[in-house]
């Protein structure tokens, strides 16, 4: 009998074991950011804050809300296309990450997840695999943004209120040539 | 007592195996085009896109604040499209499904049915299962949306859903 109880304390243990925390994906990012073949660039907002876009007051504090934009890319020809595409999933995986929807078509696969609350979004996720060119993992940082700020935020961008000329520039200077698609 | 012990663990533990629903096994499957949208997506829909004066945009705010979730698979190759109306045969015997209605719809079986709600007006799922031929193609689909459900309403989403089924999900609100 006393083996029975053993026997489930070890299966909980190791049960639990297994829930236990994953590296986070800014943990991931950073190991990254030494590794051949993986393309990583920040984009800190402050591009955009600078002192020629017309901002009012209102719109800087919301914009300041976003602090960075970082995204991670694989071409799929690299050799650890595979594996990283999995860890990254893995860490995905963690119930921290609100999702809010996933489209799979024909082995693409796309993702947008958040973490936070609905009102104060701490950090938004977008992970998108295609078998033939890549995968992308992009991630929105910032401190308890709030959507419905932003989106307005969005619109007043389109009447040219924001300078995104500094943005643009340093996109110019980023090698996307290894995700041509080989035919 | 120890026995009863270890069985209680085991049923918990394969509980939790096992919460994988029905047609969650497609998601990932080559050859099959999903889409899952979660309930905190209408939320932030509903904060951002809509402007609630108006009472009848009100009435749907309130329908996207209790959707739990939309999913949609569909494909169009044939060894899981029989595997897929297996499995809707066996989903609609396993749930307290009822037909809400069918038709043939340009070639296509189309299969609506719902798990009734808290009253008569309300539901708490709508299922739809097309099978048939789409764009030229032999191609089955089945979507499910999951919440606390106006049928009134689900209409006026299908309107807005880019989705496979959209156009005969309407057809839900004008039986109505």
């Amino acid at each position: 009998m006393k083996s029975a109880l053993k026997i489930v304390a070890v299966c909980l243990t190791v049960f639990l074991a297994s829930c236990e925390q994953e590296p986070t994906l800014q943990e991931y990012y950073v190991d990254a950011q030494e590794k051949s073949g993986i393309i990583t660039f920040d984009i800190p907002t402050s591009l955009m804050t600078g002192e020629n876009s017309n901002l009012d007051p209102e719109q800087k504090r919301i914009l300041e809300t976003i602090n960075k934009v970082n995204v991670l890319a694989i071409p799929s020809n690299e050799g650890s296309f595979t594996a990283e595409k999995e860890r990254v999933s893995s860490i995905l995986n963690d119930e921290r990450y609100n999702l809010l929807m996933k489209v799979n078509d024909n082995g693409k696969q796309f993702k947008v997840m958040y973490l936070g609350e609905d009102d104060a979004i701490d950090e938004i996720v977008a992970f998108g695999v295609d078998q033939d060119r890549g995968f992308g993992l992009a991630r929105i940082i910032g401190d308890q943004m709030n959507p419905e700020e932003i989106m307005k935020l969005a619109s007043s961008m389109k009447d040219g209120d924001l300078n995104v000329s500094g943005v643009q520039e340093f996109l110019k200077g980023i090698d996307t040539s290894g995700f041509e698609r080989k035919d | 007592m120890m026995k009863k012990l270890v069985l209680i663990i085991a049923v918990l533990l394969s509980t939790y195996v096992s919460t994988a629903q029905n047609f969650d096994k497609y998601e990932n499957m080559k050859d099959v085009k999903s889409m899952v949208v979660t309930s905190k997506m209408f939320k932030l829909l509903t904060k951002i896109d809509l402007d609630s004066n108006d009472p009848e945009t009100q009435q749907y705010i309130d329908l996207i604040e209790n959707l739990d979730n939309i999913k949609v698979f569909a494909t169009e190759s044939q060894s899981l499209r029989s595997q897929m109306k297996a499995d809707v045969t066996s989903y609609l015997s396993s749930s307290s499904l009822d037909e809400l209605m069918r038709f043939n719809d340009d070639g296509k079986s189309v299969k609506l049915y719902s798990k009734p709600g808290k009253n008569s007006d309300y539901v708490k799922e709508v299922f739809m299962f097309i099978d048939g031929i789409e764009d030229g193609k032999p191609m089955s689909v089945v979507v499910q949306i999951k919440g606390d459900l106006s049928l009134k309403q689900i209409g006026r989403l299908a309107e807005d859903l880019n989705i496979t089924g959209a156009d005969q999900l309407k057809k839900v609100s004008k039986s109505k």
